[in-house]
């Protein structure tokens, strides 16, 4: 489960608070309803199901909203093509990064693949990997993943600061081809690496995003290893291309 | 329909959905939708929730419609800028899946129809590519050929076979099935990409020869990770939700790195 990040670092905490809060309530609610809790989780959330019914007042969901139709959600694509290939060159590969809150100007974007271990291949401190079997930015579609360290054997990583971003904060990504794509951060979240959403991070049919990530949480110095990512999902913002 | 699973040049059928529409990926709505004009010759206005939402698409013309969700409401097709009702399919409920095409095409009676595909965007193995061929033309069911030999076998409209394939390109034919030919549409060349799918439509009609071949490209399937493992030392006072390294650690952390330099002459090895 994810947890914002928080000043003082205690998202995971704060999420724990709140989760128990919830289920006191939960369990509250029901019994005003004239129920017996039971113990069992599932029966429980039957219950709370209940506590939502038109008995309390709130109206039963529409099965079927009747939607309506905004013609400027649409948009026109290039065309289809006729022999396949994704028109992916060099030319659009990223090949530098700037997050001016956090002083990073320009820092070299390489592509990376997998290593044999099954782990994401992250560069050197001043580098940072773009997941070259993922999207590429101004594609208008899917995930763009770069990965930098946050400390590489005493070094400040390129992310070394990552996780002080805040929503809002520009983020400039440099392409081959000269462009200077503009985003805007919308998440920042940290996640235990064994809880990590790869599949949701990693997926091609977003629409078309930023996701930087790093290491975060507690450092274990014995196994050099630190047991969080620390995710930051960016959405493009042509006017932010301005900031870096 | 079946496939014909042959060791042509490497050729893996790793699996075919049955039907238009019925294809079921995981998952609840789609966040990316495709519209494809897969009608050759000719244009077309589309009407969505009795709204113009598209002017005068062409043959292979691409719209993103990502942003409407799982149902289409009161779809009509019409010629462009004439108003003749080329379809009006009313709301058109989309398949589960992440990822979805919706192609406008001809049926086999050579009517226009509306083809919603949920598209396989299941991680590749590495180094792999897919290759998906969809029929969507006013044509009888077809084998489809590769270097003179069956690689699918009895598609027929609103049909979709897929594999996954080394990168490289690879010659195709569509030969009513059954048959060595010839060819109602190619050969083509389709070039697959690592990381990459390629959907390859049979589009058109034979009555009016008008086959043709559109391709659809949805990048970034390659492999997933395992995990990300971006740093191995400690900083100081940043670097996450526990604001770093704990007290109790902290003061250990130069202490062994200087017993990890000291002890090893070799380079390091990156550490995950």
């Amino acid at each position: 489960m994810p947890s914002a990040v928080t000043g003082d670092g205690r998202g995971h905490q704060i999420r724990v608070g709140v989760a128990v809060l919830a289920a006191l309530v939960a369990a509250a609610a029901a019994t005003l309803a004239g129920v017996v809790l039971d113990a069992s989780t599932p029966q429980r959330l039957t219950l709370v199901e209940r506590t939502r019914s038109p008995a309390f007042g709130a109206p039963a969901p529409d099965p079927q909203p009747v939607p309506t139709f905004d013609p400027s959600r649409i948009r026109a694509l290039p065309p289809a093509g006729t022999g396949g290939g994704s028109g992916a060159t060099e030319a659009t590969a990223p090949t530098g990064l700037a997050i001016p809150a956090l002083d990073v100007a320009d820092a070299p974007v390489v592509p990376v693949g997998i290593e044999p271990t099954g782990g994401l291949e992250i560069p050197g401190p001043h580098e940072v990997g773009w997941y070259r079997y993922g999207a590429r930015p101004g594609a208008g579609v899917g995930s763009i993943v770069l990965a930098a360290h946050v400390a590489y054997d005493g070094e400040d990583g390129v992310f070394l600061r990552l996780g002080s971003l805040e929503p809002g904060a520009a983020v400039v990504v440099a392409t081959a081809d000269g462009h200077r794509l503009g985003y805007r951060v919308d998440s920042v979240v940290v996640h235990r690496k064994d809880d990590l959403p790869i599949d949701d991070l990693f997926t091609p049919s977003s629409p078309e995003r930023l996701v930087l990530i790093t290491c975060g949480g507690t450092f274990n110095p014995g196994l050099r290893h630190y047991d969080s990512n620390i995710v930051v999902i960016a959405t493009p913002s042509p006017e932010a291309a301005a900031a870096g | 329909m079946r496939a014909v699973i042959l060791a042509v040049v490497g050729l893996v059928v790793v699996g075919l959905a049955p039907v238009a529409g019925g294809v079921s990926a995981a998952g609840a709505a789609p966040t990316r939708v495709h519209l494809i004009q897969g009608v050759p010759d000719t244009s077309v206005d589309v009407a969505i929730g009795g709204r113009t939402a598209i002017t005068d698409l062409g043959f292979r013309g691409t719209y993103d419609l990502s942003a409407l969700g799982s149902r289409l409401p009161a779809v009509t097709v019409t010629r462009a800028g004439t108003g003749e009702v080329l379809l009006a399919a009313g709301d058109v409920g989309l398949p589960e899946g992440e990822n979805v095409t919706v192609v406008l095409h001809l049926k086999t009676d050579g009517s226009v129809g509306l083809a919603s595909f949920a598209n396989d965007v299941s991680p590749l193995a590495a180094g792999q590519s897919r290759l998906i061929v969809r029929h969507l033309a006013a044509a009888p069911p077809v084998d489809v050929l590769s270097a003179g030999r069956t690689v699918f076998e009895n598609l027929a409209n609103g049909g979709e076979v897929q594999a996954d394939l080394p990168p490289g390109t690879v010659s195709a034919s569509l030969v009513p099935a059954g048959t060595a030919g010839p060819a109602i549409l190619g050969p083509a060349d389709v070039t697959l990409e690592a990381g990459t799918a390629v959907i390859v439509y049979g589009l058109g009609s034979i009555e009016r020869n008008t086959m043709a071949v559109a391709t659809e490209t949805i990048p970034g399937l390659g492999p997933r990770p395992t995990g990300v493992d971006s740093g191995n030392s400690a900083v100081a006072g940043v670097g996450g939700g526990s604001g770093g390294p704990s007290p109790a650690w902290a003061w250990l952390a130069p202490l062994g790195m200087a017993v990890v330099v000291l002890g090893r002459r070799v380079p390091l090895r990156r550490r995950h």
